[in-house]
């Protein structure tokens, strides 16, 4: 039933523990839904109908509809002490909700990796608030952020696979994260991810073996087996020719749709910025929303 | 099926990581195999030595064994009075007795014409000396003035004994300048006093030493009743007996001979030594691997991290690693030890067998060197920082 639905793939309610999988309708029509492929039933008529229940084409995997997936506020951060303290962030608000699409710019050493990295989790926030998915980071522990880590997808510069590994099980790291999931559950899964990405016919290579274009899907592929709630991607075209980064680039965007999963994406690459919903710019530390026409406007985003 | 049995499986990175490696896996099974063989070498030779210096000993059909208290090791046996055997028949729970002569002679090979020294030990024809079931029987041509059985397992320097006795040869040779004919083969082993062993008469023996002083014995085999405690029978003589014997059980008695090769010679520092280094030089190999492959994959264990796998489970497939390492390189490192074992067994004849405690040693040791070198490498995935991969 799954296969045929015209639909983007509706997200699942998270609190039910359903699975989702890629797109239903892309871009393979055969492709059936890796929940259903795995077997887990779960899955299937609970998620379906949730997502059309509350009627949101991008579905909201929030645990309260309408919660955003991203709120920062007043987020300010600095490497040094003292006399060389050098402040890399300056009073930084952004939002982003479920589904949407936001794209980052600026010039090089502005700040934007830094962002990324505290919005990610990874570093520890020293003065304002990040909140991912209604949870507080600023003074998160080790532990707290290791988990929060697991509902965030990154993709990065260079494709940063595991070398010993072959595509599959590249993407089986990231789809090994979910719990309640057999290991043929989570390889079918994995296999349907590569599918989802165009990579059907390469599921036993290494890294070594693909393209960098292939080698970025199979990237894709993985931060999105993990069924993410927030995508970040560190300007994952950099490395690409522009029709393979504009292809990588819309592929990311629609799975991610499917998925109800946000992205913010850093990206210096002037060719891809209409995939987005919202463009915001950082300069010296500050954010501030562009408008889709170019032109910056006024007042930072809140 | 295997799904349902363990459906928590996950991809085995460990695994992965050494296999798609094959180069860097080689040379880590080399080196700790080389350790491995190593350990195995220098233990083997440690105990063989020490079983060799017994291999008559374990032999003896005693309970008690008699020495002269001046007695330290079998290659220098001093000699006691024949009376305290005697004595010792007084006791009630003494079934029997075997006095022993036991002395190294110049053996003259009957081919070359050198002399070497042989271990002879003489006793009366017909009493029971070794617990082989026969070999009281083949004793009976002793009986005649003049008649030795050689050990077959000797040396290869005494000459072809075994070979020209089994063409059916008359072999006269010479016995501390006495004349003596092979009247028949024994199988007993060298030691690592002996390199050789011949049996005989203890008239045959007196006449070959005839300065020895009348009356008296180097060794005392006693053997008890069924169900005498060996312990205590021996407890009960050491008190009634004079000093000038002491007084072992049987197992005490191989303890003590050992004993002395242990604690006066080098040979167990040397070898425990060798097996040291082993043990380090494999430590150095298996850490060196494990930290170049953690340095080499930093990126890679920093993208997990990124991905919300926490530390312990990347520090347990370093772990893993090192164990892998441990199972995969114990094996060929046993298979080579039991080839080395059987050269080493033709070229000395020393008794050197793979045995389950020293499998179990070198394994632990092995194990022990690549999970602890595991722990080092593992220092390293601290610098693994999910920050900086962006």
């Amino acid at each position: 039933m799954s296969s045929t639905h015209p639909s983007p793939a509706p997200a699942s309610d998270p609190d039910s523990g359903s699975v989702i999988g890629p797109s239903l309708s892309h871009p393979n029509p055969g492709l059936a839904s890796p929940a259903a492929a795995s077997g887990n039933g779960n899955g299937r008529g609970h998620g379906q109908g949730h997502g059309h229940g509350n009627g949101n084409g991008h579905g909201t995997p929030g645990a309260t509809p309408g919660q955003p997936s991203l709120v920062v506020h007043d987020l300010e951060h600095w490497f040094g002490s003292g006399a060389n303290r050098r402040q890399v962030l300056d009073r930084v608000n952004l939002t982003i909700h479920p589904g949407e699409v936001v794209l980052l710019t600026g010039p090089s050493g502005c700040g934007k990796t830094t962002f990324l990295t505290l919005v990610g989790a990874l570093r520890q926030v020293m003065a304002g608030s990040v909140q991912l998915f209604g949870q507080e980071l600023a003074g998160a522990g080790r532990r707290e952020r290791q988990l929060l880590r697991r509902q965030i997808g990154m993709i990065f510069q260079g494709h940063n696979l595991l070398r010993c590994l072959s595509a599959e099980q590249n993407v089986q790291m990231g789809a090994d994260l979910l719990p309640g999931l057999g290991y043929r559950a989570r390889r079918d899964l994995s296999r349907q991810w590569l599918r989802a990405v165009g990579l059907g016919d390469h599921l036993g290579k290494l890294p070594h073996d693909l393209s960098g274009g292939q080698k970025q899907r199979v990237a894709i592929a993985r931060a999105l087996a993990a069924q993410p709630r927030l995508l970040l991607a560190d300007e994952p075209t950099a490395a690409l020719d522009s029709r393979t980064g504009r292809e990588v680039v819309e592929l990311l965007r629609r799975l991610a749709r499917d998925q109800g999963c946000s992205v913010l994406m850093v990206t210096h690459d002037p060719r891809i910025l209409d995939v987005a919903d919202r463009l915001v710019e950082m300069e010296d530390g500050r954010l501030a929303e562009v408008s889709l026409s170019g032109r910056p406007s006024s007042g930072s985003v809140g | 099926m295997l799904d349902h049995l363990w459906p928590d499986r996950r991809i085995p990175l460990s695994w992965l990581l050494l296999t798609r490696q094959p180069g860097r896996l080689l040379v880590a099974l080399a080196g700790i195999s080389f350790a491995g063989i190593l350990m195995f070498l220098q233990l083997g030779f440690r105990d063989g030595l020490f079983d060799a210096s017994v291999t008559l000993h374990k032999r003896f059909a005693a309970d008690l064994v008699l020495v002269s208290p001046r007695t330290m090791s079998s290659i220098a046996m001093a000699s006691f009075p024949r009376r305290r055997l005697v004595q010792v028949m007084a006791d009630p729970d003494v079934a029997g007795t075997t006095p022993v002569h036991w002395n190294f002679l110049l053996w003259r090979n009957p081919q070359t014409r050198t002399t070497r020294s042989i271990l002879a030990v003489g006793f009366e024809p017909g009493d029971p000396l070794f617990t082989d079931p026969g070999l009281v029987e083949r004793t009976r041509v002793l009986s005649q003035r003049g008649r030795v059985l050689f050990d077959a397992l000797s040396r290869p320097e005494f000459g072809p004994i075994p070979a020209w006795y089994k063409q059916g040869r008359t072999i006269e040779t010479e016995v501390a300048g006495k004349r003596v004919r092979v009247a028949g083969l024994v199988e007993l082993g060298p030691s690592f006093g002996a390199d050789g062993n011949l049996l005989t008469s203890s008239e045959t023996f007196l006449s070959l030493m005839p300065d020895l002083p009348p009356g008296s014995i180097e060794l005392g085999l006693i053997r008890l009743v069924p169900g005498a405690d060996p312990a205590s029978v021996a407890a009960r003589l050491r008190a009634q007996l004079p000093e000038d014997v002491a007084i072992y059980t049987k197992q005490g008695f191989v303890e003590f001979e050992k004993n002395y090769w242990r604690s006066s010679t080098a040979i167990g520092f040397i070898f425990t030594l060798g097996a040291a280094m082993g043990f380090v030089v494999g430590s150095v190999i298996v850490y060196q691997i494990l930290h170049s492959d953690v340095s080499d994959h930093l990126p890679e264990y920093a993208t997990l991290m990124a991905m919300g796998y926490p530390l312990p489970q990347l520090l347990g497939v370093v772990a893993r690693e090192g164990l892998l390492l441990a199972l995969l390189g114990y094996l060929p490192a046993w298979l080579a030890g039991q080839g080395l074992y059987v050269l080493i067994r033709n070229g000395t004849k020393l008794p050197v067998a793979m045995d389950g405690p020293r499998s179990l040693l070198v394994f632990g040791m092995i194990l022990a060197m690549c999970l602890g070198s595991a722990l080092m490498a593992m220092r390293k995935l601290g610098d693994a920082d999910p920050a900086e991969i962006f």
